[in-house]
């Protein structure tokens, strides 16, 4: 006889013992996978293990370890804010491409700076360029009582044809550079790297910066804490003095100028112009989502997600060149990862208990 | 290099690994592509070429598929470079900042670059076919068998290779009917099946009875099948597409040029060049070039036989596909038909921005 008993009292291990479940069986069907698809699994899984010690350049390997974890741990942290209070933007994606165009449209609007200190202006337009594109799906929801996860997701259609349109249209760049794509900004507003010939360049410093002050809001601020505890059920939203539609507005905005600012950054770090948007979006603000979960929705989580998926994903398409193993291997570890967090999360609220001990429990509850 | 071997030895005595010492002996080629090899065209000829490589002893490949043509390419050919490839192909067009950037980084490395002409580096080859002999031949087809007089083009970007791929066509189509005209249809892609098809599907409506893709898919093929017109195979042997519309394919032949290369890497002879073979390699009717015309089919026999007499000519070096006289849009003298040349020079056409006599429109800007 087994049963689940809520838990009352949670401490440290009924946190991190579920989680240690599921990175074992993470890594266990990781290895099953690559016993599947390598012809020498165990040199390859020891590859991905070590891949930055092993590969000719240890500092080029965390550079891109290092960029792709800002970029999504910067979205998912925005992410956290809503999902923790049932406001489902999946549109991140969309809302990070908007970021862009808008940086780009203020690079434009402000008649095209060369200077440096013009760079701070371009991100904050990116900002706003989220927050905009995020608070529709929130003014529907508000107004028309629509649903925001659909709308936001439907919006990240919308935002790529829009980036395709200005890549093709008004600000179309060299038609010959075989791909639509704007004119490059200036290239002293483009980031830079800090260890030179990596990716580890100053948009991460910035993401950085920005996961920290939001953390700092979230887990030490009065209204960091009344937005907590707002989030848990809407009796509570109330007693902390914000109602259901501010809860709304406020995860859309937040979420928004996360996800806005990535795209601001990865326009002036990683391409330093507008592209079309196959070759342009990859999916950061997708993986987001799945980060957001992976870490529990808690910063330090999100963060130590994000790490682990991009440290897999950089590894396969090492792994990859190495072996020639497919880097859908990585997809597979990060959806297994997902699975096992979620499925194990219940751990951390139930306790399972057996035999004549559950009946005892349960007569104690009843 | 003193940094890496550290790092190797480092590695080892750290974990314990075996770290296997390059053998000297086995070279690494590696290939980026933008599509997958099952696209059935651009891609699948490369890998055919990769193939080939693969199949002398001392040499390993690795490909890497589906990488797009931004930022994200620059972390697959460092990939590629980090793992002690010697020889990487980049195999588009759009993975010239990239292929360059990189190359600035892996000095020992060397690249080469598929159909740009940027090389930044002392280890940047570029190489690419002269596809537009093949336009020559379809050209003087369409000429001979259009009804409406009346082609449709599908473009992808307006860059030099295409805009040459559509003036050798019609140069050589205008010189057997003076009445058949193009309409060009530029898609911004590729590869795309569905904008392809739609492509395809407007030029038909339009009253084109003839398609040609400078597009990687079969879908204008497919399209072409359906609507009872004809339309050429582009990159790869199309024929299956198309049993009563495939006139002939331009097959992209790429095998004998990767597996010159990559000995040249082994035995240390490999210098940065830009290679252009057409129907043959010298175009005086040596070695097989990176260009071959596959199962000509679906028109008369007099049209073919000429057909495959113009495709020896062009091997063989007995005639070119430019000859002079070439008049521009403008109905001005092309500049090196006014100096006396006998043809248009090879660096007229890997510059060509401009469209002949007789083709409508203008080219994006």
């Amino acid at each position: 006889m087994i049963r689940l008993v809520p838990r009352t009292q949670f401490g440290f291990w009924p946190t991190v013992f579920p989680l240690l479940i599921a990175l074992v069986l993470t890594i266990v069907v990781g290895f099953v996978v690559m016993l599947a698809m390598s012809e020498k699994p165990l040199s390859d899984i020891w590859t991905l293990l070590t891949f930055p010690w092993q590969a000719r350049t240890a500092s080029v390997q965390w550079g891109f370890v290092l960029q792709k974890t800002s970029y999504l741990a910067v979205i998912a942290v925005g992410l956290s804010i809503g999902f923790r209070a049932n406001v489902w933007n999946i549109g991140a994606e969309g809302q990070f491409a908007f970021g862009s165009i808008a940086a780009f449209a203020g690079y434009l609007i402000c008649g095209m700076p060369d200077t440096v200190w013009f760079l701070p202006v371009m991100l904050a337009f990116g900002v706003l360029g989220g927050v905009l594109w995020a608070l529709i799906p929130a003014a529907l929801r508000v107004i028309a009582n629509t649903n925001e996860l659909l709308v936001s997701l439907m919006l990240v259609y919308v935002a790529a044809n829009v980036l395709n349109y200005v890549t093709t249209g008004p600000w179309k760049g060299d038609p010959k550079a075989g791909q639509a794509e704007s004119d490059p900004i200036h290239h002293s507003l483009q980031i830079v790297s800090i260890i030179e010939r990596t990716d580890f360049h100053w948009g991460v410093v910035i993401s950085g910066g920005a996961i920290l002050v939001l953390a700092f809001i979230v887990l030490f601020t009065i209204f960091g804490y009344s937005l907590r505890v707002a989030q848990n059920t809407p009796r509570a939203q109330r007693f902390a003095g914000f109602s259901p539609n501010m809860t709304i507005w406020l995860s859309f905005i937040i979420s928004g100028a996360m996800a806005g600012l990535g795209g601001a950054v990865y326009l002036s770090a990683e391409t330093g112009k507008l592209i079309q948007s196959e070759n342009y979006l990859n999916g950061l603000g997708f993986t987001a989502i799945v980060i957001a979960f992976l870490g529990r929705l808690h910063p330090i989580g999100i963060v130590a997600a994000a790490f682990l998926i991009s440290y897999v994903n950089v590894g396969a398409t090492y792994v990859q060149s190495a072996s020639g193993v497919d880097d859908a291997v990585a997809d597979l570890v990060q959806v297994t990862a997902l699975f096992a967090v979620l499925g194990t999360a219940f751990l951390a609220r139930y306790r399972v208990v057996f035999g004549t001990q559950a009946l005892l429990s349960e007569r104690t509850a009843s | 290099m003193n940094r890496a071997l550290t790092t190797l030895l480092a590695s080892a005595l750290t974990f314990g690994a075996v770290v296997a010492t390059p053998a000297q002996a086995e070279t690494k080629v590696g290939f980026i592509y933008v599509g997958p090899p099952g696209d059935l065209g651009w891609t699948y000829r490369h890998d055919i070429g990769r193939q080939a490589v693969e199949a002398m002893d001392g040499f390993t490949t690795t490909a890497l598929e589906n990488v797009p043509e931004g930022p994200e390419a620059v972390e697959a050919i460092t990939q590629l470079a980090e793992t002690g490839h010697d020889l990487i192909f980049t195999t588009s067009f759009g993975f010239m900042d990239a292929t360059n950037e990189v190359a600035g980084n892996y000095p020992d490395v060397k690249f080469e670059h598929a159909t740009g002409y940027i090389r930044a580096h002392e280890n940047v080859s570029t190489y690419s076919g002269r596809f537009y002999e093949g336009r020559v031949v379809q050209g003087y087809i369409a000429a001979n068998i259009t009804e409406s007089n009346k082609i449709g083009y599908i473009a992808s970007f307006p860059i030099p290779e295409v805009i040459r791929g559509i003036n050798a066509f019609m140069l050589e189509a205008k010189k057997h009917n003076p009445d058949v005209e193009v309409e060009i249809v530029w898609v911004f892609t590729w590869f795309d099946p569905a904008k392809e098809a739609a492509a395809a599907q407007a030029l038909i409506d339009n009253g084109a009875d003839i398609i040609a893709a400078h597009t990687d898919s079969p879908a204008p093929m497919q399209i072409a099948e359906a609507n009872g017109v004809k339309a050429y195979g582009q990159a790869s042997n199309m024929s299956r597409f198309g049993e009563t519309a495939h006139l002939v394919s331009t097959v992209d032949d790429w095998d004998s040029y990767y597996v010159e290369r990559a000995i040249a890497v082994a035995n240390g002879t490999w210098e940065s060049q830009d290679s252009w073979w057409g129907f043959t390699k010298d175009g005086i009717g040596g070695e097989v070039g990176m260009v071959h015309l596959a199962d000509y089919s679906n028109m008369p026999a007099d049209v073919m036989a000429e057909a495959k007499a113009i495709e020896a000519a062009l091997a063989a070096g007995d005639r070119h596909s430019f000859p002079c006289p070439i008049y521009m849009q403008d109905g001005n003298l092309a500049e090196d038909c006014a100096n006396g040349e006998a043809h248009l020079t090879d660096g007229t056409l890997l510059g060509m921005n401009w469209y002949i006599e007789g083709i409508d429109g203008t080219i994006p800007q």
